[in-house]
């Protein structure tokens, strides 16, 4: 239907179970506002830099060149794909946890813009989301130059790196949309977010891959998805499965999905009442 | 459906929570609900019972003393705003000038920010880029249009805000007090574009304290006190003379 047939009215209560249908429309019917935002934020993010986008992939770069002379030249440690490993747990982890960091302020950032103008506000959680996925694919084609470094062969497992992005994305995304609301009405939420973030960090596998997790304790460690998708970026670089199973791609998938939806029927629920606290 | 009501508004009420204390608000988060203390006021009432209906193509005022709840009653139909109760229906896209230039970025050059701007009022850029000649004509930028706006005066940057707002063609307008911007002859063409965009097919809600403004461009002129619309709309005069009454009995009490 055409906007201008359309009729507005505001219901008197919010839709809940319906609400990931009423998410998916809103977004449709300004994805020309969400590509602006997220565009306008790739844009300043690199503003006034000579190497602009560059900086995505030299900042990994950087990563792992220190991680080299650290853990391989002055620990002298026997994995010499430790770097890389590192690296890619970094990149998959940063990306969740400025993902769940951006979309829970998603509603305080944009507080003046909330107030002058109506937008549904679901835009302002999904372009900050958005921002961080394409972030993280810039800072993924590092791996082209790198994998050729390490001389490791591309293969069709190469595919996992979009289950994988999406995976760490939808996981910060569904978290955020539930805690969005609450930030605008308590705003000590941030920074419980921050605590979170900096647990989750090292019982994601950043540091350390699922090799390093003995076996009575694998089913322990793969019911954390961020931590299995941390790891599919991994199986899809170096080709191989490993300790990883299928159930656990299922599953953390089944969590993702749950997450997103039901951090969208929180959100649409709350989300009315908590602008007047802007 | 040319007589349709484009914008019904049924006896809206809405409730601003008023901010706690730090400490005593964190003990209500957990207590509140169960023991509220007897007396203390948590809210207030901007919109006491407001009905208003619009007919397409009709262009309405309104005016009130400072805190009377015009401009929330714009958010309101603007869909910021939910109603505490009643409700709100609106027909075609609804563009609400509150604040200019929403969004603006100033690390963007003057074209990116009319895109980016024109997608949050809800125009696309397709429409936007048609009327892209217009605006850079009426701001008057030149060639600064392609610089970032970080480096435009603070009236270059009011006059690229006006320009994108008033080039648009929107269906539902609401106009909230945005009339004067930059240098007298820009608010001297900006108050003809005002009545261009009026005398157009749109249909129009302008809030403002001017009576010669809304005594020029009104069909219809309304008068907001404490809430709630005290007058009737059939006559405009009456409406001003409210505005009077009431703009001196609320600045006595300041004195």
């Amino acid at each position: 239907m055409a906007d201008s047939g359309s009729t507005y009215a505001h219901e008197a209560r919010p839709p809940f179970f319906s609400a990931p249908y009423h998410v998916v429309k809103n977004l449709r019917n300004h994805s020309n506002v969400l590509k602006h935002f997220i565009g306008r934020d790739l844009k300043v993010n690199y503003h006034g830099a000579v190497l602009g986008y560059a900086w995505s992939m030299l900042e990994p770069l950087a990563f792992t060149a220190i991680f080299y002379v650290v853990f391989v030249i002055l620990r002298g440690s026997p994995d010499d794909q430790l770097p890389l490993k590192i690296m890619i747990g970094i990149l998959m982890y940063n990306c969740f946890s400025k993902t769940f960091a951006a979309t829970t302020k998603a509603l305080t950032r944009n507080a003046g813009l909330i107030r002058q103008v109506y937008l549904p506000r679901e835009i302002f959680v999904v372009s900050s989301a958005g921002f961080q996925i394409m972030q993280l694919a810039l800072s993924l084609l590092i791996l082209i130059p790198l994998m050729w470094i390490w001389s490791i062969e591309p293969t069709a497992h190469l595919l996992f790196l979009i289950p994988a992005m999406m995976g760490v994305c939808s996981v910060g995304m569904g978290l955020g949309f539930m805690l969005a609301p609450l930030q605008a009405r308590v705003r000590d939420t941030e920074q419980v977010v921050n605590i979170l973030n900096r647990a989750g960090f090292f019982l994601s596998g950043v540091f350390y891959s699922i090799d390093y997790i003995p076996d009575e304790f694998i089913d322990i460690y793969t019911l954390n998805p961020v931590a299995v998708f941390v790891e599919l970026a991994r199986v899809a670089v170096y080709g191989e499965m490993g300790k990883l199973t299928w159930d656990d791609f299922g599953y953390s998938s089944g969590v993702a999905i749950f997450l997103m939806l039901f951090g969208m029927m929180i959100f649409k629920r709350y989300e009315r009442s908590v602008v007047k606290y802007l | 459906m040319i007589e349709a009501n484009v914008i019904q508004v049924e006896d809206i009420i809405l409730d601003f929570p008023l901010r706690q204390n730090g400490p005593a608000f964190l003990k209500e988060i957990f207590t509140g609900r169960f023991r509220r203390r007897k007396g203390t006021k948590t809210h207030f009432r901007a919109l006491e019972g407001v009905s208003l209906e619009v007919r397409r193509g009709e262009v309405l005022g309104i005016m009130g003393p400072n805190g009377a709840g015009k401009s929330t009653l714009l958010r309101v139909i603007a869909g910021i705003y939910a109603p505490d109760k009643g409700v709100v229906r609106t027909r075609g896209r609804v563009t609400l000038l509150a604040t200019l230039g929403a969004g603006f970025q100033n690390d963007l050059t003057g074209i990116e920010n009319c895109y980016l701007n024109g997608s949050i009022l809800g125009f696309s850029r397709k429409e936007v880029e048609a009327i892209m000649p217009d605006i850079i004509a009426f701001s008057g930028i030149g060639d600064f249009i392609h610089q970032p706006i970080r480096t435009y005066s603070s009236g270059m940057k009011a006059r690229l805000a006006f320009s994108i707002a008033s080039n648009m063609e929107p269906e539902l307008l609401l106009i909230d007090e945005i009339l004067a911007v930059g240098d007298a002859d820009f608010v001297q063409r900006s108050q003809d574009r005002i009545r261009e965009m009026v005398n157009g097919d749109a249909t129009v809600i302008i809030v403002s304290h001017r009576v010669a403004t809304l005594r020029n461009l009104c069909d219809r002129v309304f008068c907001m006190h404490k809430g709630k619309i005290v007058t009737d709309g059939t006559d405009n005069e009456v409406a001003f003379d409210a505005y009077k009454t009431y703009s001196a009995k609320s600045n006595e009490g300041s004195k």
